[in-house]
């Protein structure tokens, strides 16, 4: 391939290479940026920028083989629409004109622009024997940064229209611009032969896919169908079928309560608060305790549902505590008046419902009579059911059903 | 529809199924059986 010509930066006075002479019109000053006409025999500065801060997934200057053919990386722009961001690199050879590189999602492209347009209609076209079929939406794309040299003035902020069609592999684009149509033929290419031909800067790529395989985060710039949108009313549909389902399989529903007092500083042996019938072969039972107002106390509770037919005891812990006091910050409490325990994978049979407890003071006990003679209680309303459902699966099933469609969002918009 | 979407709906059902059978059992990774409570009274309010 022949050489470039020199020329000084007007912004800066480095030095430039004008790979594609007497084809480049627009040029990006590697050393601070700045946009220049090298159209005419005087470099006349566009714009000043002050520093070149913008990287690329290839370094313009660059030259390699693809597709057999040797290829010299003269330019760089950054692109985005709705959905995506990408990076688009101009190649170019003195004997076969330009081609571009196309990289979004960690996918490359490479396009040959057409010197023949398509025949057709907004969502089908003909072009040399074989029907395209519209892909997605029509995006509106803009140029974000630039860099290197171009055949036609380029400059952040661009904008532009683009529309894609498909035919197997190969994908077909149309940008429209201030009236000016153009097409462009695209053709996945291997990383690898990317990487092998021009080296590759990791670092720079716009975005890569999450993961390969079952993620398949779909290629290119605005080039899927989106399914975004889908996905999330999908994931919302199943949370609220889900929702429904679990509350029907926790049912029927019973339940029992009692009231029991905890002196402070005692315990009392277990008391039966009622009997619970689980229905279903299993079932969740759930018990909760309010007591009343008390400051700087903790309850710790027992719980036992003893099968009537076997003897069998189920165990679990309850707790009660709430604090409260004051500090530089100002007044401060902490804990609850509340608890909720809950046994689960319980099996259908009927539970004689037995708690038992210690209640105690923070930072010590107090006395266990007072001056009068009575002793500090804690009362405590103990109600046991059957027939409530699991919240916190469900919210991790909605957790998990969410986690790939924000992951894609998530995705998309991390550059932006 | 695209191949994403459709094992995106695949995960769906999986999860879907996996949460019912849960449900249907009524198992939890949240209850408290044979658990005694994290914060423990005796261990007193965490504010400083």
């Amino acid at each position: 391939m022949s050489g470039g010509k020199a020329i000084t930066c007007p912004a800066c006075g480095g030095k430039i290479e004008v790979r594609a002479a007497g084809f480049t019109v627009n040029l990006a000053c590697q050393n601070c940026g700045s946009l220049l006409d090298v159209s005419l025999p005087e470099v006349v500065l566009i714009r000043r920028y002050k520093n070149a801060k913008d990287r690329f997934a290839l370094e313009i200057g660059k030259r390699g083989t693809v597709f057999g053919q040797e290829w010299e990386v003269v330019g760089a722009l950054r692109r985005k629409d709705q959905i995506t961001i990408w990076q688009e690199f101009l190649l170019f050879n003195p004997y076969l004109g330009y081609r571009w590189l196309l990289v979004a999602d960690g996918e490359w492209q490479f396009g040959t622009p057409l010197a023949d347009r398509p025949q057709g209609d907004r969502n089908r076209v003909f072009w040399r024997g074989e029907n395209f079929s519209r892909l997605g939406r029509d995006q509106p794309t803009s140029t974000t940064a630039v860099a290197g040299e171009f055949y036609w003035r380029v400059k952040a902020g661009d904008t532009a229209n683009a529309t894609l069609f498909q035919s197997g592999e190969t994908i077909l684009s149309r940008e429209v611009s201030d009236g000016e149509e153009n097409w462009t033929q695209l053709v996945p290419v291997d990383e690898t032969e990317i990487e092998n031909a021009f080296g590759l800067n990791r670092r720079s790529l716009p975005r890569r896919k999450a993961a390969q395989g079952l993620m398949q985060f779909k290629a290119a710039p605005g080039m899927e169908q989106d399914d975004l949108g889908r996905m999330f009313l999908l994931a919302m549909a199943i949370s609220l079928f889900a929702a429904i389902a679990m509350a029907l399989l926790a049912g029927p529903s019973t339940k029992t309560s009692s009231m029991i007092q905890v002196p402070v500083g005692g315990q009392i042996a277990p008391v039966k608060i009622g009997t619970i019938t689980v229905r279903r072969p299993w079932q969740f039972v759930t018990i909760d305790a309010d007591a009343n107002r008390f400051e700087n106390r903790w309850v710790d509770l027992e719980y036992n549902l003893v099968d009537r037919s076997s003897e069998q005891s189920i165990d679990a812990f309850g707790l009660v505590e709430h604090y409260a006091g004051t500090s530089s910050d100002g007044a401060w409490t902490e804990g609850s008046h509340h608890g909720d325990t809950m046994f689960g994978h319980v099996p259908r049979g009927t539970y004689d419902v037995y708690v038992s407890g210690s209640a105690h003071g923070w930072p010590v006990d107090p006395a266990v009579t007072d001056a009068w003679g009575s002793t500090e209680t804690i009362n405590l309303t103990i109600e046991a059911s059957t027939g409530a459902m699991s919240w916190g699966m469900w919210w991790t099933l909605v957790f998990a059903l969410f986690a790939w469609p924000v992951s894609i969002l998530w995705w998309r918009f991390r550059d932006k | 529809m695209t191949r994403r979407l459709i094992l995106f709906a695949i995960l769906c059902l999986a999860l879907l199924a996996s949460a019912l059978y849960a449900a249907f059992n009524a198992y939890s990774f949240y209850s408290d059986d044979e658990d005694r409570p994290s914060a423990s009274g005796h261990v007193g309010p965490t504010h400083k």
